[in-house]
């Protein structure tokens, strides 16, 4: 994990290789770690970036919930069996399954929430770190976070 | 003469090294790099700032076009100045 002063102080994020095989979706993310979110969802400009099939996901999920982010709603779409690959602090390779991971897409097209929506990053949320009984410990003063089990 | 996309079916370790190396050298130099590129979105890639772009289409487009999968590459919004975003 890393840790980045970001949105008004130091924040913990985490790397990880995304893969979403039933939508053909892999690529890198850098997920806020963020243990006031219940759910972990992929922000509208990385679903963007990973070319995350809306059209397929609205097929499967006609009436998506609406998630409330920075200020903003979001359709959230789920995409199931999405794995979640990353490299411990001695580089060995780990990898999670979640599902759902939930893909953001704006409900309003206007230019003020394209533009406020950039600043909202991926999300790794409590149901990752409750699946896998992970603990975050972030040291503020040191600038260090990890997770760790118990 | 744009270079072949780089194909990505699945990842190595080395992609995953990279990335982290990436994401910590963004980490360091943030600061900076968030002043020479503010409110931008910016594609890092060993270690370098590659591409910025207001939009995240755009900065798709210009990463394609140095034959960079954007999937592949850390992209990061820098944010305004004083910003204070409560998620």
């Amino acid at each position: 994990m890393v840790v980045k002063s970001y949105g008004g102080g130091p924040k913990p994020f985490a790397r990880v290789f995304l893969i979403a095989s039933k939508y053909r979706v892999l690529g890198f993310l850098h997920p806020f770690v963020d243990t006031g979110a219940p759910l972990t969802c992929l922000s509208s400009t990385d679903a963007e970036r990973l070319h995350v099939p809306f059209n397929v996901l609205s097929a499967h999920t006609p009436r998506p919930t609406v998630h409330y982010i920075g200020g903003l709603s979001f359709w959230a779409y789920p995409m199931e069996n999405v794995t979640l690959k990353t490299s411990d602090e001695d580089s060995k390779e780990e990898e999670f399954i979640l599902n759902p991971i939930y893909a953001l897409k704006l409900t309003k097209k206007d230019n003020e929430s394209i533009q406020r929506a950039r600043l909202i990053p991926s999300i790794l949320g409590m149901d990752f770190l409750t699946k896998y009984r992970f603990t975050l410990n972030f040291n503020l003063d040191k600038k260090i976070a990890n997770i760790t089990k118990p | 003469m744009a270079m072949k996309e780089e194909k990505v079916d699945e990842i190595d370790e080395r992609m995953l090294e990279g990335f982290i190396i990436d994401s910590d050298w963004l980490a360091e130099n943030y600061e900076n790099i968030r002043t020479k590129h503010l409110e931008k979105f910016v594609a890092v890639k060993n270690k370098k700032v590659i591409a910025e772009s207001q939009s995240i289409g755009e900065l798709q487009e210009l990463l394609k076009k140095q034959g960079v999968d954007p999937r592949t590459t850390l992209v990061d919004f820098m944010l305004p100045k004083d910003t204070i975003l409560f998620l």
